[in-house]
C-alpha cells in the first residue's frame, strides 16, 4: 500500500469547562490514503468533530490537545507554528461546516471571499483569482458563476452556500478536504445533490476526503471505508461493505439495528437502550460497556484493538475495539457477564 | 365516516413582509381521526411547522377554517379558546429551549394541570409521579433540573409535559431530528407505546421519511404551502403519485452500500416562496411538467383507493386528474 496522506496516532484532546474536563478524544489513530473518502461515523460527543478540528489545531476555546501525532507530508502538524499552519489550512487541506452562514462573512461577496483565500496563498493577480472563482464556481455546479460570483451569502440557497463554501475550500486544489457533517442542515434532495458532487470531486480531482456524520445512510452512499466513533474512542473500523454487512461491535450493531426497516414498518423499533457517556468521567473500561447487551466482567477493562489476524469474523482490514473480538481469549472470560 | 377529531379546510396562512406577501400555508385541507398518526413531510419552507402553529391556534389563520370535534377554533380569542388548547397539545424538536431551566421536572409537568386548574398541589404531585413513570424517568426524576439529563431524557419531559392534560392531539414538530440515533428509536417506540389502547392521535412533523412510513398510519407531502399528496403510508412509499413524492423518496440516502447511487442527481432548488411559479408549484424541478402545469393550478383529489393527489400527470396508474374531471363533467 502506498503512504497515507494523513496518518494520525494517539490523538487525546479535552475540554476544559465550568463543570469539569470533558475528554472529548481519548486515543483515536486515523490514517488517510490518497483518494479516499474516509467516513466518521458517531453520536454527539463521540469525538468525531473534535477529531477532525484537533488535526488542523481549530479547537473552541478551552479545547487543548494532550498527545498525539498527525504526520502530513513528513511533518508533524500538531507541532506547527500557527503561522505554518495557516500555509497549511486552505491550501493543503480544506474544510467544509455544517453551517455555511456562520463560516461566510456576510458583508462580503462570495466572489471576494474566494479572491482572498486564493491571493493569500497564491501569487496571481486579482484578475487571475477571479477567473479561478468563475471556475471554481462551475466546478460546484453553481449555475450563472460569473455573475452569480457578485453576490452576497444570504442571496444563495442552503444548498448552494454549501457549494460556495466547498468551492473555497477547494480553492487551492488541496489534498484533503475535510467535511464535519456537510449536509446535516439541509434538506435530502438537497442532501443528495451535495454528496453526489463530493464524489464526483474526488473522482476528477483525486483529493481524500474526511466525511463527518451521524448518518449511516450518508455514509452507506458516499464512504469508501468507515470508522465508527464512540466515547472518544474508534470502536470499529472497516471497509464499507464489510461494515454493513458484518458489523463486529456491539455498537455498529446497536446503530445498524435502530434504522428504521421498511420491511418492519409497524412494528416497534429495536433502540440501543440506556444514554451516552458523561465525557467528564468516562466509563473505567469499554465506553459502550454500561449500554451494551454483552457487556461481561472483562469489559471494565478498556479492550484494544483487534484485527482480522485469527478471527474469522472479521474481514481484513476490519478493526473492532471489543474483547468479544479477542480470538485469543480464553473462553471463560465470555462466561462471566458484568 | 365518524366525525374526524380535526378537520383543516382550506387552511391559510400568509404573511406580509417587506417583499410581500409569504404564502406559507395556502389552502391547505385534511383531516385527522381519532387515534389515528398522521405523518406531515416537506422540505424547508414548505409549510409543514407553519400549518402546526396555525392550528395550535398560536396563529390566528389568514384564511379557511380549523375544526376541533366539530367545533370552528378558527377566530375563538384567548378565553374561548382555553377549554380546547387542552384537547390539542404540542412536543417540539429542542426540548432544551422548550423547557424553563430554573423550573424542576416536577414543576415542569405539573405546569400544565396548574394552569387548567386540575387537582389539588398533592394530587398533582401523584399525578406527574405517574406520568414520569409513563415516560420512562422514574418518579425520582421530579426533583430534579432539566440541564442535568440528556437530550432524549429532556425530550421525555416534554412529552410528560404534553400528555399532562389528557389531550386527544399530540402535535409533534421534530421531536427527534436533535436526537442521537441510538435515542431516536426509544422515543418512537415510547410515543407509540402510549397512544396503544387510548384513542390518542398523533400529527407528527419531520423530514425523516423512514422513520414516518415506521409511525405513520397516513402521510401527507407539501411543497411551497401546499399538501400535493396525502395517502396511506404504505401506498405513499410503494407507489408515489406525486413526482414531488417520488423525487424525496429518491433522495434518502439508503443505509445498504450495495444500493449505492452514483448518478449526479441535479434536481434544483426549492423556488422562492416569495415569487412563486405559475401554475403547479412544482413544474420548475418536475421532469414530467407540461405547458399544462405551467398555465393550471392542479387541485387536489382524491381519488376512489382513498390516496389524494395534486397533480395534472400523476404517476403509477392512477387516472390523471384532468381526466377524472372530465369524466365527472
Amino acid at each position: 500500500m502506498t503512504a497515507p496522506v494523513l496518518s494520525l496516532r494517539d490523538l487525546r484532546t479535552e475540554y476544559r469547562t465550568d463543570r469539569g474536563t470533558v475528554q472529548a478524544v481519548r486515543g483515536i489513530d486515523l490514517t488517510l490514503q490518497r483518494g479516499e473518502i474516509l467516513g466518521l461515523v458517531g453520536e454527539s460527543g463521540s469525538g468525531k468533530s473534535v477529531t477532525c478540528m484537533s488535526i488542523l489545531k481549530l479547537l473552541k476555546r478551552g479545547g487543548h490537545i494532550t498527545s498525539g501525532v498527525a504526520e502530513f507530508e513528513g511533518r508533524d502538524l500538531l507541532q506547527l507554528s500557527e503561522r505554518q499552519l495557516t500555509a497549511v489550512r486552505g491550501e493543503k487541506i480544506g474544510v467544509v461546516f455544517q453551517d455555511p452562514m456562520s463560516a461566510l462573512n456576510p458583508t462580503m461577496t462570495v466572489g471576494r471571499q474566494i479572491v482572498e483565500v486564493l491571493m493569500q496563498h497564491r501569487k496571481i493577480s486579482k484578475k487571475a483569482a477571479r477567473d479561478r472563482a468563475v471556475e471554481l464556481f462551475e466546478l460546484v455546479r453553481i449555475p450563472s458563476a460569473r455573475t452569480r460570483i457578485d453576490s452576497y451569502p444570504h442571496e444563495f440557497s442552503g444548498g448552494m452556500r454549501q457549494r460556495v463554501m466547498i468551492a473555497i475550500a477547494l480553492a487551492c486544489d488541496p489534498d484533503i478536504l475535510i467535511a464535519d457533517e456537510p449536509t446535516t442542515a439541509l434538506d435530502v434532495t438537497i442532501q443528495r445533490q451535495i454528496l453526489a458532487l463530493l464524489k464526483e470531486l474526488r473522482d476528477r480531482l483525486g483529493m481524500a476526503i474526511i466525511l463527518v456524520t451521524h448518518d449511516l445512510g450518508v455514509i452507506a452512499e458516499t464512504a469508501d471505508r468507515v470508522m465508527v466513533l464512540y466515547g472518544g474512542q474508534v470502536m470499529e473500523e472497516a471497509l464499507v461493505a464489510d461494515l454493513f454487512a458484518a458489523p463486529c461491535h456491539p455498537y455498529t450493531r446497536g446503530l445498524l439495528a435502530a434504522i428504521p426497516d421498511p420491511r418492519q414498518a409497524g412494528r416497534p423499533l429495536s433502540p440501543v437502550r440506556g444514554s451516552p457517556p458523561d465525557m467528564r468521567t468516562p466509563p473505567p473500561g469499554c465506553p459502550f460497556a454500561p449500554r451494551c447487551p454483552q457487556a461481561m466482567r472483562i469489559c471494565e477493562t478498556p479492550p484494544p484493538m483487534f484485527d482480522a489476524t485469527g478471527n474469522p469474523a472479521l474481514q481484513a482490514g476490519q478493526r473492532a475495539r471489543c474483547w468479544h473480538a479477542d480470538a485469543t481469549a480464553p473462553a471463560q472470560i465470555f462466561e462471566t457477564p458484568s | 365516516m365518524t366525525q374526524p377529531l380535526l378537520a383543516l379546510e382550506n387552511l391559510e396562512m400568509h404573511f406580509q413582509t417587506r417583499q410581500g406577501p409569504l404564502k406559507a400555508v395556502d389552502g391547505v385541507s385534511l383531516t385527522i381521526q381519532h387515534g389515528e398518526t398522521l405523518g406531515l413531510v416537506g422540505e424547508s419552507g414548505c409549510g409543514k411547522s407553519t400549518l402546526a402553529r396555525a392550528l395550535m391556534r398560536l396563529y390566528r389563520p389568514t384564511g379557511g377554517q380549523i375544526l376541533l370535534d366539530g367545533v370552528d377554533i378558527t377566530t375563538l380569542n384567548e378565553k374561548a379558546l382555553k377549554p380546547h388548547r387542552k384537547k390539542v397539545q404540542m412536543i417540539f424538536q429542542d426540548p432544551v429551549a422548550a423547557l424553563n431551566g430554573r423550573m424542576t421536572v416536577g414543576e415542569l409537568v405539573a405546569e400544565p394541570l396548574e394552569i387548567m386548574g386540575i387537582g389539588t398541589a398533592e394530587t398533582r404531585r401523584t399525578r406527574v409521579a405517574e406520568l414520569l413513570d409513563n415516560v420512562g424517568l422514574g418518579a425520582d426524576a421530579a426533583d430534579r433540573f432539566p440541564h442535568s439529563f440528556s437530550g432524549g431524557q429532556r425530550q421525555r419531559v416534554g412529552i410528560a409535559r404534553a400528555i399532562a392534560l389528557e389531550p386527544e392531539l399530540v402535535v409533534c414538530d421534530e421531536p427527534i431530528s436533535a436526537l442521537d440515533v441510538s435515542i431516536q428509536a426509544q422515543i418512537v417506540n415510547m410515543l407509540s407505546e402510549l397512544k396503544r389502547d387510548t384513542s390518542l392521535a398523533y400529527l407528527f412533523i419531520t423530514h425523516d421519511l423512514s422513520m414516518l412510513r415506521h409511525i405513520a398510519d397516513r402521510i401527507g407531502v407539501m411543497y411551497l404551502g401546499k399538501l400535493v399528496e396525502i395517502a396511506p403510508s404504505e401506498a405513499l412509499h410503494t407507489a408515489p403519485r406525486h413526482p414531488y413524492t417520488e423525487l424525496l423518496w429518491s433522495a434518502i440516502p439508503v443505509p445498504d452500500p450495495a444500493a449505492r447511487r452514483d448518478d449526479p442527481f441535479e434536481t434544483g432548488e426549492v423556488p422562492s416562496p416569495l415569487d412563486l411559479p405559475s401554475g403547479c408549484r412544482f413544474r420548475t424541478r418536475c421532469p414530467y411538467a407540461t405547458d399544462l402545469c405551467a398555465q393550471a393550478e392542479p387541485d387536489l383529489i382524491t381519488q376512489d383507493d382513498g390516496h389524494a393527489v395534486a397533480c395534472h400527470h400523476p404517476l403509477h396508474g392512477s387516472t390523471s386528474n384532468t381526466q377524472q374531471e372530465q369524466e365527472n363533467a
